[in-house]
């Protein structure tokens, strides 16, 4: 049981961790606070409790505040798509 | 802050200028008027460029960044610099309406002394310019090793931004010593001039601006 739940604890902050590598390499240094302001005001969470589910709407919402910061369509885009990749190679 | 007092370099002196329009057959208010603006400028442009390094130097601290960093490209603008005094010394020197002027269509360029030119205008733009080159060359610097697509844009912006309004403040310095030129040019060729520095100007805030509001923005979405 206990392991069950250690493996779901570090799934989620697997989770968190890959969306803050692949947002980092467009807000740097700001990506952690960009991200875990997405993740409190439109998921209502916190870092640690992201669900696989809650991807989908974190990389829409990601892509919305890059779509004020930046018009470069293709990074966006881009960012969008790597995101969205997230999970998808989980059993 | 910085960029606050490079705002208000447009602002204040050209308000300041307007007083000169009330009395425009005073000799002694059109002294007064020029060296009053001439120092205010000064001022403002010493603040700005000063509180652009600091903040430029606490950001490199900030991600980390060794002092070292950049250090070859800072010592190559010190030597610009440091030759680009030399000929604002020669212009200087050479431009005989500095303090007096005889001729009814050019007005001096300072109405100071020698030994206050040197001390109060010609060494202060020089650490301006000083300053100005290390805060780009800072945030170039960062720009180049900072993660980030988006963040290292928005720091190119700002060190595009702060030497373009550097090398313009250089140029502007070399032109205020052609008084003689201005003096007795066309309308229409002093006209060109000052569009080609608006331009400039206006290049370089927009640069600085957007690149402000974006790291702001990156903090605020």
């Amino acid at each position: 049981m206990r392991s069950a739940i250690n493996y779901i604890r570090s799934r989620r902050m697997h989770y968190y961790e890959q969306i803050l590598t692949i947002t980092k390499d467009y807000l740097g240094p700001a990506a952690g606070r960009f991200v875990d302001r997405q993740i409190h005001s439109h998921l209502h969470k916190s870092p640690n409790a992201l669900d696989k589910d809650d991807i989908r709407v974190l990389a829409i919402r990601i892509r919305s505040g890059l779509m004020v910061l930046t018009n470069n369509e293709t990074v966006v885009r881009e960012a969008f798509q790597r995101l969205n990749t997230i999970g998808d190679t989980d059993a | 802050m910085g960029l606050l007092m490079l705002c208000l370099v447009l602002i204040i002196p050209s308000f300041i200028n307007l007083v000169a329009n009330y009395f425009p057959h005073s000799g002694p208010v059109e002294k007064y008027v020029t060296i009053t603006r001439t120092y205010t400028t000064i001022v403002l442009y010493l603040l700005a460029f000063w509180h652009l390094l600091q903040s430029s130097r606490t950001i490199r601290t900030a991600f980390g960044m060794e002092q070292t960093v950049g250090w070859r490209l800072r010592l190559w603008l010190g030597v610009v610099v440091f030759l680009l005094a030399i000929a604002y010394a020669w212009a200087i020197f050479h431009n005989q309406f500095r303090t007096f002027s005889n001729d009814p269509l050019i007005k001096p360029t300072y109405f100071l002394p020698d030994w206050l030119i040197v001390s109060t205008i010609f060494l202060p733009y020089v650490l301006v310019w000083l300053w100005g080159a290390w805060a780009a060359s800072n945030m170039h610097a960062i720009a180049a090793r900072v993660q980030g697509s988006i963040y290292k844009r928005a720091f190119r912006s700002v060190a595009h931004g702060i030497a373009t309004i550097v090398t313009l403040l250089v140029g502007l310095q070399f032109l205020s010593q052609a008084s003689t030129v201005f003096g007795h040019a066309s309308l229409k060729g002093v006209l060109l001039i000052l569009y080609i520095l608006i331009i400039g100007i206006a290049a370089g805030y927009l640069f600085l601006a957007r690149a402000a509001k974006q790291l702001a923005s990156i903090e605020e979405v």
